[in-house]
């Protein structure tokens, strides 16, 4: 989806911040998530998605950097900027001795909605037949819905959501992922969705962002990261230096005593082959590598 | 607009709770035992001797006061706070548009209106007990103690507002603790020592140092002169401890 203004719905500005433990939790993060778009937050646990998350929402005193929301400094803006987005960190926050209804009415009010809106999220989460049934009787997988409902309860502009998979099952992951997409595509929402499990967002997810032991490792569109994830050809040679040269063309990189190069097709591989033989240069081996996003994620993640 | 949004969503969350329950408890307790006292066919010896008002109400007041509200206050305010911590609701309070300050005071309001409620309750049911009594033996005009609204009033009302500092003390403690038992044992200990040390002890420093004494001070006769100062120190306990309960809890309200 083409975003229809430049402004990012969140920027940060060298985001910094650590807990009284002393040891920093976040570098520098500079987070860009653009209007209208689907943002995949990912890294392992413990990377600082939460963290990072809880400050973009005021949970957690600014201590170094800037946070802007649809241009607005989240420091002195906080009100104005909270009514516009909708969000879930970590797990559900719901009254257990309440109804869904019961749990969203309490925010209706604050959110300024009319009445109708609380039957309309309970729809859209699929709850509007749990009647007077309280939540704490509820799986893992209503809780988790009602408070997607109770996010989008407000009519958000930006979504905030940590983990929101956490509990569901894959039919509940696979509805999760519709509505997510309708209401990015059908009301223009701007999502930020983190997790620990790039295959679980990596579907719908127009931009990706990787964070790892606290800094932004990658931050592009999806299809800026999948260009990252082609095969290459890893070739060890008598003449590094020299086949390096050689194979200029294909703009190669050196590492760990082995050549990669991009391929296209078998037909790169034989020509290079042959060019590298040619010139007196001994191949030891040549092989394709094969990295998937799965792999890659762990590359970047663990890289840092 | 904003706070009467957040006071309503805090009336919402006390659904269904046992807050409700235990302020119709501390209610009816009192009126209960008064009840069972006199509709056995052995009347209080004093009805008839005094007026109806002394016999009747403020023979039986001391307790409330003394006793049965401070611990109500100490529960509910316990119970009340521990709702959020229970449910893990913190943070999706903090993270909607509401100031931290609505928050807290639409709390500590509906505490104040759970006392209201028990008070009420109460009197209502010592009408009722007035009447059972006054059907059973006319004699006593029990019921003319109402001709004493406005010392029953005033009475009342200064206890309700005598509590007001022990009251935010509870709700910071409260807040400051996770653990519900902390705020529970350290306002239980306060309220059975409160008339050990006034009473018993005679330790008049009590009476500007303790705030779950204060509810003691107004309501024996010895102190009448210190009554309205010792409204005044309770209000003036309840601006500090709630100043501190909200500078406390915004400090901590990271790590929640």
């Amino acid at each position: 989806m083409i975003s229809n203004t430049t402004t990012p719905a969140i920027r940060t500005i060298g985001l910094g911040h650590q807990f009284s433990s002393g040891t920093p939790t976040l570098h520098e993060v500079n987070l860009e998530v653009p209007h209208g778009e689907i943002y995949g937050f990912l890294g392992p646990n413990g990377s600082g998605k939460t963290t990072t998350l809880s400050l973009l929402l005021g949970l957690y005193k600014l201590q170094r950097g800037k946070i802007e929301i649809f241009g607005q400094p989240l420091a002195s803006k906080r009100m104005e900027v909270l009514k516009k987005l909708g969000s879930l960190i970590e797990s559900p926050s719901l009254y257990g001795h309440l109804t869904a209804r019961e749990n969203l009415e309490i925010y209706r009010a604050i959110y300024e909605m009319p009445r109708e809106r609380t039957r309309e999220v309970l729809a859209i989460a699929g709850l509007e037949e749990t009647g007077s049934k309280k939540v704490k009787n509820f799986s893992l997988g209503m809780k988790q819905r009602l408070a997607i409902a109770q996010a989008l309860l407000p009519r958000p502009q930006l979504l905030i959501l940590d983990e929101p998979t956490n509990g569901l099952d894959p039919n509940g992951i696979i509805d999760l992922r519709e509505l997510l997409r309708t209401l990015n595509q059908t009301h223009e929402v701007t999502i930020l969705i983190s997790s620990h499990i790039l295959a679980e967002v990596e579907k719908i997810v127009s931009h990706v962002g990787i964070l790892s032991k606290g800094k932004m490792v990658f931050q592009g569109t999806r299809e800026q990261l999948m260009k990252m994830t082609s095969a290459k050809l890893v070739i060890r040679t008598s003449n590094d230096d020299k086949a390096l040269s050689l194979l200029e063309v294909y703009k190669p990189e050196k590492q760990n005593g082995t050549l990669s190069v991009p391929i296209v097709d078998d037909y790169r591989a034989g020509h290079i082959n042959r060019l590298l033989v040619d010139h007196n240069i001994q191949v030891f081996s040549i092989g394709t590598q094969e990295t998937n996003l799965e792999q890659l994620f762990i590359q970047l993640t663990t890289a840092s | 607009m904003n706070y009467l949004s957040t006071l309503r969503g805090e009336i919402i969350k006390i659904k269904r709770t046992s807050l409700l329950y235990f302020t119709f408890l501390a209610a009816v307790f009192t009126p209960a035992i008064m009840l069972l006292d006199n509709i056995d066919g052995t009347p209080d010896k004093d009805f008839g001797l005094v007026d109806p008002y002394k016999a009747f109400y403020l023979g039986t007041f001391p307790f409330i006061a003394f006793i049965l509200l401070p611990l109500f206050i100490v529960l509910i305010t316990t119970l009340l706070i521990q709702i959020e911590y229970k449910s893990n609701t913190w943070k999706q309070v903090l993270a909607s548009p509401q100031y931290l300050h609505s928050v807290l005071l639409s709390k500590f309001v509906v505490v104040q209106g759970l006392t209201i409620l028990m008070l009420l309750i109460f009197n209502a049911f010592m009408i009722g007990v007035a009447a059972a009594i006054d059907y059973n033996y006319p004699q006593f005009s029990i019921l003319n103690y109402l001709k004493s609204f406005d010392r029953l009033w005033y009475l009342n009302a200064r206890t309700y507002i005598a509590t007001f500092g022990m009251s935010a003390l509870q709700f910071w403690l409260a807040l400051r603790f996770r653990n519900f038992i902390a705020p529970l044992g350290i306002g239980l200990v306060c309220c059975v020592m409160s008339p050990i040390l006034l009473l018993e002890l005679k330790w008049e420093n009590v009476m500007d140092k303790f705030p779950h004494a204060l509810s003691i001070v107004v309501g024996v006769k010895q102190f009448e002169k210190i009554h309205v100062w010792a409204q005044w120190i309770s209000v003036m306990y309840m601006v500090i401890f709630l100043v501190l309960a909200y500078l406390d809890f915004n400090r901590k309200t990271m790590k929640v």
